[in-house]
């Protein structure tokens, strides 16, 4: 195939747009404010697809793809328990809630919200140090995550110098669009790329789904598989599915839970001020994120049943590489404008989730640290903004490209080490006046402590390409523990199977109002009283910022 | 679409069921429009509304 000139023009098409919207959008960038969060000004359709493609990444198209290959139909759920519990849920108790907290605190980043509301700047610059690290670390997943998709749409190129050419040119774009244009060049080409996301993965849907004879041709496909397989012919069939089902619910758990702590996600309510945003914004982006969700999650399963019924006469091979299922898809069912469309929406997607990644890491530096320690106006912290913008791209790059074992073993970790430091206390904060600081702070070190050693000492801290040894990092652990089970029903449950970010959350539910109530003479209820009054107040009014 | 079972089924369902709910939420809370008053910006409250959308 010499085809590979379409995909280029794509990537080159696409990113070029992307840096004249950010130039465009510098017009409406006068302050740090409009910078940070677009002045609050956004409407609620792009907030409902700014909410959307940032929640959802190159990581769902791909690798939504490897798990629905691995659980079959039962993944759409994992899509639809995503949208009600990540987005539906999180919208109507938190929106509100989170939108007025950062308007009359003023805060422009997640740290600096709960800096504000437990009144600790020990709590924002922990919070911050946390956002720094590991969003940089989860850039680099979301960069690694182009590198499977270019090597099957560009067979004939060296995949190393298309992945090293399309890494750093998608990096370079995102800085020049991010330091025009902020938030609003961010924003404003989330509806371009959501509608981008949308036609791709559901052209490979409806591709494909063709390709086996529809429905019915799928599921019988998927029986035939599951009895010759699993000697169960409901395994990729039916909930829950056969293989591995208490990895199935804790992924469900992790994926729509987790991102309730996500700074990324929380800053998306910092960018509007009207409840008629956040209202419309529910019906926008939950409408958009099922289908997105729908289509992505069966398109695993569709490539599994494609595969059978062609017996990998194209080239697929199973038991190697699941996360290659739905790229080789790509390549074997689309025509290829079509395919240029996936390939396009796999790339929108990792740089709609990339950009917001890249801001909250960056400013989390220029105003957690660098403005409140030296006390600069909000043009410096801006300029340093900027900086910092390009340092954590390059240090992105530089990581994404040489791949060292460490980082590759971080990204694993890097999404739940950032929800269980935030959530509980976030979630806390915006519902219970009695939290502490004390609660806060020592609630989100325990909650990563907790995270990280369940991780190392249970599951597997280790780089994919290694292998998981997780017996010579905590060597004194039997494997007789790791393999305690219990019984919920009918399932049975291995310790070792569950995720670290569930353990960790449950501890932290229990520690953070016990630790309220130990330290509760802390609490200045004048402040705490004030701040939820005119959080929840008919008629709030506030002064202008200098 | 005869070969799907409820528990697939169901999912389906249960997401038609959360774009319904988001628009009774809108129309139940069409009223509540208690936005915060900055201050010297309440003549800018119109055009803001208009951004974006």
């Amino acid at each position: 195939m010499s085809h590979e000139w379409i995909f280029w023009s794509v990537i080159g098409a696409y990113l070029a747009f992307l840096a004249i919207a950010g130039i465009r959008a510098k017009g409406k960038t006068h302050n740090y404010e409009d910078f940070m969060v677009a002045g609050r000004k956004i409407g609620p359709l792009l907030l409902g697809l700014s909410f959307g493609v940032t929640y959802f990444s190159a990581v769902m198209i791909v690798g939504g793809g490897e798990f629905s290959y691995i659980w079959g139909l039962a993944s759409v759920w994992i899509g639809v328990l995503n949208c009600l519990v990540g987005v539906f849920i999180a919208f109507i108790f938190f929106g509100k809630r989170t939108m007025r907290m950062s308007e009359i605190t003023r805060s422009l980043t997640a740290s600096e919200l709960l800096g504000k509301r437990y009144q600790s700047e020990t709590l924002r610059k922990w919070t911050a140090l946390i956002t720094i690290l590991f969003e940089t670390v989860y850039l680099v997943s979301i960069y690694m995550g182009l590198s499977v998709m270019l090597t099957y749409a560009m067979p004939s190129v060296d995949p190393n110098l298309s992945y090293t050419i399309a890494v750093i040119l998608c990096g370079v774009i995102t800085i020049i669009y991010l330091n025009v244009g902020g938030a609003h060049g961010a924003i404003a080409t989330d509806v371009v790329e959501s509608i981008i996301m949308l036609s791709g993965v559901a052209s490979i849907f409806i591709a494909g789904l063709v390709a086996v004879g529809g429905i019915d041709g799928l599921v019988t496909t998927l029986q035939a598989i599951g009895q010759e397989s699993y000697n169960n012919p409901d395994a990729l069939t039916r909930v829950l599915p056969g293989i591995s089902p208490v990895g199935f619910i804790s992924y469900i758990l992790v994926t729509s839970f987790g991102v309730w702590g996500m700074p990324q996600m929380i800053t998306r309510y910092f960018t509007t001020k009207k409840k008629k945003s956040l209202r419309w914004g529910l019906l926008i982006s939950v409408s958009w994120a099922l289908l997105v969700s729908i289509f992505s999650w069966w398109n695993g399963a569709i490539g599994r049943a494609y595969y059978y019924q062609y017996k990998f006469a194209q080239g697929f091979i199973p038991g190697t590489s699941f996360e290659s299922i739905v790229p080789a898809l790509m390549r074997d069912v689309l025509p290829l404008a079509l395919a240029a469309l996936l390939f396009a929406a796999v790339t929108a997607a990792s740089l709609t989730t990339g950009e917001k990644v890249i801001m909250v890491a960056s400013s989390s530096f220029a105003r957690d640290f660098y403005q409140t320690h030296y006390k600069v106006d909000d043009q410096k912290t801006w300029r340093m903004t900027q900086i910092m913008n390009t340092v954590v791209v390059v240090v992105g790059i530089i990581l994404a490209l040489l791949k060292p074992d460490a980082v590759l073993a971080l990204c694993m970790f890097a999404w739940s080490a950032l929800a269980a430091t935030t959530l509980v206390p976030y979630v806390f904060g915006l519902f219970w006046k009695g939290g502490t600081k004390k609660a806060a702070l020592w609630t989100g070190v325990i909650a990563l402590i907790i995270a990280l050693t369940w991780k190392m000492g249970m599951r597997g801290f280790c780089s994919p390409a290694q292998g998981c040894k997780w017996g010579d990092i905590f060597p004194f652990i039997p494997d007789s523990f790791r393999l305690l089970s219990f019984k919920i029903g009918s399932l049975t449950v291995v310790l070792k199977d569950i995720h670290e970010f569930i353990v960790s959350q449950v501890v932290a539910i229990i520690i953070f109002p016990i630790i309220s109530l130990l330290t509760k003479k802390d609490l200045d209820n004048d402040y705490v009283n004030d701040l939820f009054s005119k959080v929840m107040g008919k008629k709030t009014r506030i002064k202008k910022a200098e | 679409m005869a070969g799907l079972t409820w528990d697939i089924w169901s999912a389906f369902i249960v997401a038609g069921l959360i774009v319904l709910a988001s628009i009774v939420y809108i129309l139940a809370t069409k009223k509540d429009n208690d936005n915060i008053i900055v201050e010297g910006e309440e003549e800018d409250s119109e055009n803001e509304n208009k951004e974006g959308s």
